[in-house]
């Protein structure tokens, strides 16, 4: 067994994960990286995508996965990720997401070429948010394929 | 005549004891909330607190943070304050305090100030004087969401990065206890590196992704908007203390009028029986 590291996920609101894990994967601006005990201290900025996490004493593909909203993450002697807004897998409520992703999808073929380009951005993200949140539902994009 | 003042006591014993029913209404009400708020405040407190401190922490310990974030490198001359009040008055000195305050610093100020305003109360006294008020929030704060709270900062942020303002200053009221409130005025722009602080100065290399410039150019807008979203909740939990308070007092006061003019009262009463006494006793020793 490997070394574990403190993990703590803050959002504004709440405390929403504190534990040892053996190792967390997220996904940076660079891309996916995992971080585990002693890993040089870092600084990242996350992108929108899935948290994966394995507790400590966990079996060796056992994973929690979440669905995360960008933030960053600080690595020190423990780990911390703040995030505006994360969510286990198995409290995400699909109906919801599709029905965001369509009226998302919807407004941006409409205003697409005249929208504020803000507002563009912004639908964009949130569809990228509703598929992310489509593949952790169901049990995240890495165990798919 | 003694009848007449009898009847005025009456009327003014009714009146007072209407305004102990909603005062003491008012106590119970803000009781309720008080303690939703201050769940709430528990809460977000524990995090920001986390929140700041790492964000403080990472300014410290990064020698290459990008100049404009800190103290001392361009001249403060227009400041931007964020006011939070009350959207309710009703609350005893919670929003002369905080107002005070700020007037203390605007008036130290030689450019004119750009005022964000936080609460109903906030605005209107700044309007009244003529201030220029950039911004406003008029919804109850206790349901403030983190999201609001951005709209909120964004612009200022963006004010602040071109030049516009040079300092941002936030002034709410922090919560002691139930019984003690503080005002607390706070520079969250430009950020001062404070070199006595208890923080150790670690010389470890941090890597930082994408780059230094782009993490902090995303830390410095979250770290406003962090410290803006507790206290604007710091605050809500305030107001309702301040306000369970007043009422407690108000409610007290209304019962000593009461005691008061009960005893006025029986005294008019008993001033009035014996004048009839006299009357008849009068009257019979006439008749002899």
């Amino acid at each position: 067994m490997a070394n574990s590291v403190k993990l703590e996920i803050i959002t504004p609101s709440k405390m929403f994960y504190r534990g040892y894990v053996e190792i967390v994967i997220t996904t940076t601006l660079e891309g996916d990286e995992g971080f585990m005990y002693g890993h040089s201290w870092a600084c990242k900025l996350l992108d929108i995508g899935e948290l994966w996490i394995q507790e400590a004493g966990a079996a060796k593909d056992e994973f929690k996965v979440a669905a995360i909203a960008g933030g960053f993450i600080d690595v020190r002697d423990s780990i911390i990720i703040y995030t505006d807004a994360v969510e286990w897998s198995e409290d995400i409520d699909m109906d919801r997401v599709l029905s965001e992703k369509a009226k998302a999808e919807d407004w941006l073929t409409h205003h697409e070429k005249d929208g504020d380009p803000n507002d563009v951005i912004k639908a964009k993200i949130a569809i990228s948010k509703a598929i992310t949140r489509a593949h952790v539902a169901e049990g995240g994009y890495r165990r798919k394929h | 005549m003694a009848s007449n003042n009898m009847q005025d006591i009456k009327r003014r014993i009714k009146s007072v004891t209407s305004t102990e029913h909603i005062t003491n209404a008012m106590k119970l009400v803000s009781a309720g909330k008080l303690r939703k708020a201050k769940a709430i405040f528990e809460k977000t407190n524990a995090n920001s607190h986390y929140i700041t401190h790492t964000i403080a922490e990472i300014f410290h310990s990064g020698q290459d943070i990008p100049q404009e974030y800190l103290a001392g490198n361009r001249e403060i001359k227009t400041t931007c304050y964020i006011v939070v009040t009350s959207g309710r008055g009703l609350c005893g000195g919670f929003n002369t305090n905080v107002l005070k305050e700020a007037q203390k610093d605007i008036d130290n100020d030689w450019e004119e100030p750009i005022i964000y305003a936080i609460g109903t109360k906030g605005k209107e006294y700044f309007e009244k004087r003529g201030y220029k008020i950039y911004g406003d929030y008029l919804a109850p704060p206790e349901n403030i969401s983190f999201l609001e709270t951005r709209k909120m900062s964004l612009p200022i942020i963006e004010m602040y990065n071109r030049g516009e303002i040079d300092e941002v200053v936030l002034i709410y009221t922090s919560f002691i206890s139930s019984m003690e409130q503080e005002v607390k005025n706070i520079t969250l722009l430009p950020f001062e590196v404070d070199e006595e602080t208890d923080i150790i100065r670690d010389t470890k290399q941090v890597e930082y992704e994408p780059s230094v410039e782009a993490v902090f150019n995303y830390l410095v807008p979250k770290y406003v908007e962090t410290m803006i979203y507790a206290a604007v909740v710091e605050s809500a939990t305030c107001e309702h203390a301040a306000r369970r308070t007043a009422m407690e007092n108000a409610t007290e006061n209304a019962r000593d009028m009461l005691d008061q003019l009960s005893l006025y009262y029986n005294r008019a009463r008993q001033s009035a029986i014996t004048d009839e006494i006299i009357e008849i006793v009068a009257g019979s020793e006439a008749q002899k």
